[in-house]
């Protein structure tokens, strides 16, 4: 039995979370230091292209692994939906759909660099170059 | 109109001006969307005569057979956007239609959008210019076809079925419109306001004195949607007054007002979309009932994030017109694929038909005889949507 709780404990630590804990991240010159989930949701589906009356410019990481699926689920959209909502935006000339960004490294890499700049990566991948608006878990 | 022209110029500079704003930079996209149909069916008005007439007792006033496959461009639409800065955005749109070739004179080519939007906030905007008014859901991207299941959309928005005169149901154009957003925790909600020209019919075409595309009336279109959306939720309820020319026959300028409801909801992998749309007219000049009544369902289910399947009726009648004053009815089944983001494969079956019954006076010299209206169109279509 111990042998089983052992193993149990082993497979748990190797078998990669289906879900990561997941950084909203912000650029140093946005006014915000926080973000709810609702003004999250807002921004990413294009209801909102402000953040605290700052105008904020989007990333979003294209790359479906874990830190992708906990930020959907967060703000509780999924991918197909949100794909047509800013392709509603786009062809009827409203707001920039979000950039796509393929890797984690090179959102933090944008975000850090473009004034007004938000974008979500993995926790665990913040540096000192940006803030964190909000954790999703 | 001179207004619009002269807007279009301006924006036009402003595109490709230079400023000392931080401009984006000049986006130009688009999409097309070729189609092969296989159409077949046809429309017949057969009278009940009487023997002195023809002895068979029916006599056809009018028949038509169509059976043909089609290949074209059904549409194409090319998108300028910029950026002018932070506040201000220009957009202009030009659509295509049908396989236009001005030399053989097939389908169109015409300026569909050309605005400029001042955003304040999210939640106060103004577009000013030639643009798509927002009422109930569809009208506003009836001509997107990327982002519609269709290749034959449900009854009034599909433009290629001459049947029907659609300006009666929904507004074409405004030229200018107050919009926003306002979240209220987990829901969000909209409105529009906007004011247009008043219908085409009002509008002066080629040979006219005071120059073409002007609006010779003094009275205008207004209208506005108030909506919301929560969750996979969206509803809203729509409203226009107009005019409708009906100088030609009653000498009037009716009184017209339409009004709309749209839903749309989305469940696990189901999707549905409906509209119903009243239109009232009320002529002082006539006491015929000229009323009109519009309703669509779709109902489709995404079988994984680039496939789809659904199913659409809509229904239509129009109590001033002999042939849909007993309605007429479509009914769509299709289907889509993704290849990639940029391109859908789609497939439809569509069927359109209506039955009626009135009277005609066929020769001055007898009473009017009951003439029987069939129309039933069938078409089998395969079209890709690309975006560029």
């Amino acid at each position: 039995m111990k042998k089983m709780y052992l193993l149990a404990i082993l497979l748990s630590l190797t078998i990669p979370n289906i879900y990561a804990q997941v950084a909203i991240i912000a650029n140093k010159g946005v006014s915000a230091n926080s973000v709810s989930i609702a003004q999250l949701k807002n921004l990413y589906t294009l209801q909102s292209s402000e953040l605290n009356s700052q105008k904020v410019r989007l990333y979003f990481l294209t790359n479906e692994g874990s830190t992708l699926s906990t930020f959907l689920k967060g703000i509780g959209e999924n991918n197909g939906d949100l794909k047509k909502q800013w392709l509603k935006a786009k062809l009827t000339g409203g707001s920039t759909p979000p950039e796509p960004v393929s890797s984690e490294d090179d959102v933090l890499s944008k975000v850090s660099s473009t004034a007004g700049a938000i974008g979500f990566i993995s926790a665990d991948k913040v540096n000192s170059n940006v803030k964190v608006l909000l954790e999703i878990k | 109109m001179k207004k619009t022209k002269t807007v279009l110029f301006v924006l036009i500079m402003a595109l490709m001006s230079q400023s000392n704003f931080a401009q984006s930079d000049l986006q130009v996209f688009g999409f097309f969307q070729g189609s092969v149909s296989k159409l077949k069916g046809g429309y017949s008005a057969i009278a009940d005569v009487p023997a002195m007439v023809n002895p068979t007792g029916k006599l056809v006033l009018s028949e038509k057979k169509d059976d043909y496959t089609n290949p074209s461009i059904q549409q194409l639409n090319l998108f300028f956007r910029k950026e002018l800065n932070e506040k201000f955005t220009a957009w202009v749109n030009f659509e295509i239609l049908g396989s236009y070739n001005s030399g053989n004179s097939w389908g169109s080519f015409s300026l569909e959008e050309a605005w400029v939007n001042y955003q304040m906030n999210n939640a106060f905007n103004v577009k000013a210019g030639l643009l798509i008014p927002r009422f109930a859901y569809l009208n506003e991207i009836k001509n997107r076809m990327p982002l519609l299941p269709y290749i034959t959309r449900p009854l009034v928005y599909e433009s290629s079925n001459k049947t029907i005169n659609y300006s009666h149901f929904v507004p074409e154009r405004a030229f200018v419109q107050a919009y926003g957003y306002i979240p209220v925790s987990d829901i969000t909600f909209d409105y529009a306001v906007f004011a247009g020209p008043s219908e085409n019919s009002y509008i002066s075409g080629s040979g006219a004195t005071g120059g073409t595309s002007v609006d010779t009336t003094n009275f205008k279109l207004f209208g506005g949607r108030v909506g919301a959306k929560y969750s996979d939720l969206r509803f809203g309820v729509s409203f226009t007054s107009d005019k409708d020319n009906q100088q030609a026959t009653i000498q009037e300028d009716v009184s017209r007002t339409r009004f709309a409801f749209d839903l749309g909801y989305s469940l696990y992998n189901f999707f549905f979309d409906a509209e119903y749309i009243a239109v009232n007219l009320k002529p002082k000049n006539s006491t015929k009932n000229q009323n009109k009544l519009f309703y669509y369902g779709t109902l489709g289910y995404n079988i994984t994030d680039d496939l789809f399947a659904y199913g659409s009726y809509s229904y239509l009648k129009d109590e001033n017109d002999n042939i849909l004053n007993s309605g007429m009815k479509g009914l769509i089944f299709g289907m889509g694929f993704k290849p990639l983001e940029s391109v859908v494969i789609k497939g439809s079956y569509a069927a359109y038909y209506a039955k009626s019954s009135f009277d005609v006076v066929i020769n001055p010299n007898i009473p009017a005889v009951n003439t029987n209206v069939d129309i039933d169109y069938k078409s089998y279509q395969i079209a890709v949507s690309v975006l560029f």
